[in-house]
């Protein structure tokens, strides 16, 4: 195998742009039909992802030993996906035909060769991974709807209950697919400790134009069955043994996995005092506060602050969390953890290290590192995937 | 058939003349003595050789000749069963399918994009009218408060302001509730029309669907 050639074919092909991905979706779903249901209806979000992540990893396949745990987590991940063994060689066979169309003459025997045991390294990686989860994890889990409560303008409490024991830590976020939107998964955090009763609680708020949460904040109902990936991500978590203070921002629905976190250190006795800033734009936005509220007046160790950005009339915080959070006080000896939207997080961090909080110390989300979106530094900025807040 | 000599062999390997090597002809071959003086094989050793030789060719064509005949047999019984035996060679896919697809394929992305940037466009105007409506409501309710205050004097009551400000604050949702009505009828039409044009983008999309296929079968 000649990976230098790999490489250099790759990089011709990718000068091929939009076109390469559309080639392969085309040849992949004439060749067999029946995989067009594993996809969106849209397949703008999904042209980036499955063909330069594939060239690239293939294409790289000299370092396969670094990007092996990264391998397997994609073949493990794309079990909720239905991807089954038998999809791998058929998945392969477009990729091929794709090249062969692009590269043209520069395509001989030869490349065809290398790409050809490249690429099934890859499928033998994944495959395996995911054969190997396959006996202990269900490839994705069931949940039952049984509350869905509207709140303020454009928010829903969704109550799941979960048909198979789910097991995750305060802080992580699971990919949620619902009846009305099949094949598209949205990141949300459960805003509860795991029950004796199993039941999660989800806090949604309907992004304008977003397919999925406007979905579930108007047309999802109790009854309904949706579909629970395993839980991701260890930036929001309590790490075990730590004992500083807990600051806690939130921005809008951000504030889920951060009332888990609350309820955690409630569970743990309440040793670690513990500020909330809970951020919204106007009054009716503060979707969740009674709840809150009560919580505070039990808990002696437990503040919490709302900050308003747009309401000129309300008599408590008014400004941004991050704003807000920097008139209260000095955070330097705090755990910070911070989950609202992108931009909110990336303002909130910058104010807090300008107010001298250490950086690691601060804890939010790393958009860039999302386990569904191969290859940290991808050009792909689309709202599909990411937690949404 | 006389037999040839080996040396006549020798112009028989030109592929263009290629004349099959029958058992007959194997049975036949002969092969000249060698000079007086030089050792050669013994020539009954070698036509019985050459005998079995050919025994063998015959029951080896025979056996290629019920097999040939086996694969016609299979090949007419899938074709009459509807089944096409040629199919899996047939994978090369006509380039103006492909082509096809990847058309329906964009632009039924483009029209998902669209209509999810109009829905983005008109629940941000939705959010942004709302919290105008609040805002208008609550300056006019302080303002019937101010009013109020200066217009009672002496008999001023507390609860008589209160009064006046929800007066206020009902008026102004009122007001705004009628307005927005009117609205509704035009973003109702649009939205209908955005459905219809999206239902036939939706069936053409599936169209071609099954033709790139038929096409892909005979392509």
């Amino acid at each position: 195998m000649d990976p230098a050639a790999l490489k250099r074919s790759w990089a011709a092909v990718v000068r091929h742009g939009d076109a390469v991905p559309s080639f392969f979706y085309a040849i992949l779903f004439m060749a067999h039909p029946q995989l067009r249901s594993m996809f969106p209806m849209s397949m703008a979000a999904q042209r980036d992802r499955l063909v330069s992540a594939l060239g690239r990893i293939v294409s790289n396949v000299d370092q396969i030993d670094a990007a092996v745990p990264f391998v397997q987590g994609l073949g493990r991940d794309h079990r909720r996906f239905d991807v089954r063994a038998e999809h791998y060689p058929m998945v392969g066979d477009a990729l091929l035909r794709t090249l062969a169309h692009f590269l043209g003459e520069a395509w001989t025997p030869q490349l065809a060769e290398d790409w050809g045991a490249a690429y099934q390294l890859v499928a033998q990686v994944m495959s395996e991974a995911a054969e190997r989860s396959a006996a202990s994890t269900p490839a994705y889990w069931t949940a039952t709807v049984v509350g869905h409560e509207r709140r303020g303008l454009d928010i829903a409490v969704v109550q799941l209950h979960p048909k198979q024991p789910y097991p995750y830590v305060a802080g992580q976020s699971c990919a949620m697919e619902i009846p009305d939107r099949p094949r598209l998964w949205r990141y949300y955090s459960p805003a509860n400790l795991p029950r004796p009763d199993g039941r999660i609680d989800l806090h949604v708020k309907a992004v304008p134009g977003g397919q999925i949460s406007t979905a579930i904040v108007h047309g999802l109902q109790p009854g309904d069955v949706v579909k629970l990936s395993a839980p991701v991500g260890q930036q929001l978590t309590l790490a075990p043994g730590a004992t500083r203070d807990l600051l806690l921002l939130a921005g809008g629905t951000g504030l889920a996995p951060l009332k888990a976190l609350v309820e955690q250190v409630a569970a743990e006795g309440g040793r670690r005092r513990v500020t909330l800033i809970v951020g919204a734009r106007t009054q009716p936005d503060l979707y969740d506060l009674p709840a809150f509220e009560a919580l505070a007046r039990q808990a002696g160790w437990l503040t919490v602050v709302p900050a308003l950005s747009h309401d000129p009339w309300y008599p408590g915080e008014r400004g941004t969390v991050g704003e807000v959070a920097q008139r209260l006080g000095r955070w330097h000896d705090h755990d910070v953890y911070v989950c609202g939207s992108a931009e909110m997080t990336t303002a909130t961090r910058e104010a807090l290290l300008a107010g001298g909080v250490p950086a690691e110390q601060i804890r939010c989300e790393d958009y860039n590192n999302d386990p569904y979106r191969p290859m940290a530094g991808d050009a792909v900025t689309e709202l599909e995937e990411v937690p949404t807040r | 058939m006389t037999g040839s000599t080996v040396n006549g062999n020798h112009q028989h390997t030109n592929a263009h003349e290629w004349v099959p090597l029958s058992a007959e002809r194997i049975r036949h071959q002969t092969f000249r003595e060698t000079p007086l003086g030089r050792r050669g094989y013994r020539p009954e050793e070698v036509h019985l050789f050459l005998n079995r030789v050919a025994s063998e060719v015959d029951r080896w064509t025979a056996a290629y000749a019920e097999a040939q005949n086996e694969v016609h047999r299979l090949r007419n019984y899938f074709r009459n069963q509807g089944v096409d035996p040629e199919a899996g060679r047939a994978q090369e896919l006509s380039n103006e399918a492909v082509t096809v697809l990847v058309r329906a394929q964009a632009h039924a992305d483009r029209l998902i994009a669209d209509a999810q940037a109009h829905a983005s466009a008109m629940q941000h105007d939705a959010r942004t009218q709302a919290e105008a409506i609040v805002a208008r409501a609550r300056q006019e309710v302080d303002r019937a408060a101010h009013t109020y205050r200066a217009v009672a004097g002496v008999e001023y009551n507390a609860d008589r302001e209160q009064a006046e400000r929800l007066a206020a604050l009902g008026r102004s949702i009122l007001s705004a509730v009628s307005g927005a009505t009117t609205q509704m009828d035009g973003a109702t039409t649009q939205m209908r029309a955005i459905g219809e044009a999206f239902a036939a983008e939706l069936e053409k999309l599936t169209v071609p669907f099954a033709h790139a296929g038929h096409a892909a079968r005979h392509g």
